[in-house]
């Protein structure tokens, strides 16, 4: 789901472009900061596709899942509380979580959408580290899928 | 004695990870700036080339900036006895437009329009023409919009300062032969301002013959016509309303006179813009009213003027 996500916003990063620059430009309402804010706003959500990727494949290789599950687990949650400040902002425009695929009609009910299915991935995550085995715990020494090279 | 190297499992997901990521960041870089057609950016080029070498005439000295306008401007009127009294006019009304634009001042512009009985136009059309409404509301999508007046100042400073989305505040126009022409045309019983335009337009398009690969194209005289019309233009929208729209003066007069003034503007990092300028004739009040304004085959600047 991360991988597929990540491949809706590489392919038209508009949507997710301008929602980015709207958080940074609310948080840094300056006019002569608007060279540096499109920028970081560019890198920031190139950055989170790399990041979607990684997490994903990382949890497909089944590598330390713990681990990786504890930091989608935080990622979703960052993302989700800026999901919340944008639900909250009547002028805020829709998240591009997905790309050009538009879920809903009005940005406010998409964000909501959005949110809805981050808080299930983050039950799901949390409901797979509680019964994922750490890396060098003994029942995953047991285990000959996860140890295969 | 532990074995470091990595296990084939550990290369594959690292591998997979390099992979995806690379193809998602170059899909996504080249979303975020498409690329032109071959033809669109082989002009872009040629013109850049042509007339960033050339010197220009300084906006700032409006004497020199009104003889060269004068002396430089080849004028082409196909279907029209012009009175040189109103082609001076014509060139002070441009001179007065870029020495503004050059200081981007917007309260020296708004006293300019009110000065010739503009008004700013209509708030109510604003938020459906919001993705055009310039680099302030580009780079701010979603901010609010304010009353006429602070949508029409944040708008013409944003485009006039040198930003992310390029400098098109104008500090020269070219002295390239082939960077200046006004062209009049007039316009009968039609609200279309390019119909004004139309004889000019086919003894162009006729005499035109291009090689077909835009890789042997060089710069020539009719390359240098043709550059204004095939190509990536940006169009901003119209902050101000005339007092007597075109389609009025069309109804009262059944004809009126237009001109497109073909500049090519240098910004402060002597990058050419070549801007087209479209005006129409009120003979009532003896003004050129100004219709349109763009940005033509240039990669110095990525959005529209506001004017």
């Amino acid at each position: 789901m991360l991988i597929l996500f990540s491949a809706l916003k590489a392919n038209a990063p508009g949507p997710a472009h301008t929602s980015t620059l709207y958080i940074y430009s609310q948080a840094l309402p300056f006019h002569d900061l608007q060279t540096l804010v499109y920028h970081v706003a560019t890198f920031s959500l190139a950055s989170l596709l790399v990041l979607e990727i990684s997490l994903g494949v990382l949890l497909i290789a089944r590598w330390r899942p713990r681990l990786v599950l504890g930091v989608a687990i935080g990622a979703l949650v960052v993302f989700s509380i800026a999901l919340g400040a944008l639900i909250l902002d009547k002028s805020a425009p829709s998240c591009g979580c997905s790309g050009a695929l538009r879920l809903a009609d009005d940005a406010r009910t998409e964000n909501t959408i959005a949110l809805g299915r981050n808080l299930l991935l983050i039950a799901a995550c949390v409901w797979l580290r509680r019964h994922a085995h750490g890396a060098n715990s003994p029942a995953r020494r047991q285990d000959p899928l996860l140890d295969s090279p | 004695m532990m074995d470091h190297r990595p296990s084939r499992k550990t290369l594959f997901t690292v591998g997979a990870i390099v992979a995806l990521s690379t193809a998602a960041l170059f899909l996504f870089y080249k979303r975020m700036s498409p690329t032109a057609p071959e033809h669109i950016t082989t002009l872009s080029k040629l013109a850049a080339t042509h007339f960033e070498s050339a010197s220009y005439t300084k906006i700032a000295d409006t004497g020199a900036l009104r003889e060269a306008l004068l002396a430089q401007a080849p004028i082409t009127t196909p279907d029209v006895v012009l009175d040189n009294a109103i082609h001076e006019s014509l060139v002070s009304a441009i001179v007065t437009l870029l020495d503004i634009r050059a200081r981007s001042n917007a309260d020296e512009y708004a006293a300019w329009m009110r000065q010739r009985d503009y008004t700013l136009s209509d708030r109510s059309a604003l938020p459906q023409h919001r993705q055009r409404l310039g680099r302030y509301y580009y780079l701010n999508p979603e901010a609010p919009l304010g009353d006429r007046w602070e949508v029409f100042d944040a708008s013409f400073v944003a485009e006039l300062r040198d930003g992310v989305l390029g400098n098109s505040r104008p500090v020269g126009i070219t002295k390239a032969a082939d960077g200046i022409e006004i062209q009049y045309g007039v316009l009968r019983d039609s609200a279309s301002f390019e119909d004004a335009f139309m004889p000019i337009m086919v003894d162009l398009i006729q005499s035109a013959a291009l090689p077909d690969n835009p890789s042997q194209w060089t710069w020539t005289p009719e390359i240098g016509r043709l550059h204004w019309y095939m190509s990536n233009s940006y169009s901003g929208v119209p902050h101000w309303t005339p007092p007597d729209t075109l389609e009025k003066l069309i109804d009262r007069y059944s004809e009126v006179l237009c001109a497109k003034a073909l500049i090519v503007i240098m910004n402060s990092s002597n990058r050419a813009i070549p801007t087209m300028f479209s005006f129409y004739y009120d003979q009532a009040r003896e003004t050129w009213n100004l219709l349109y304004m763009f940005y033509t085959n240039t990669d110095a600047v990525q959005g529209g003027p506001e004017f």
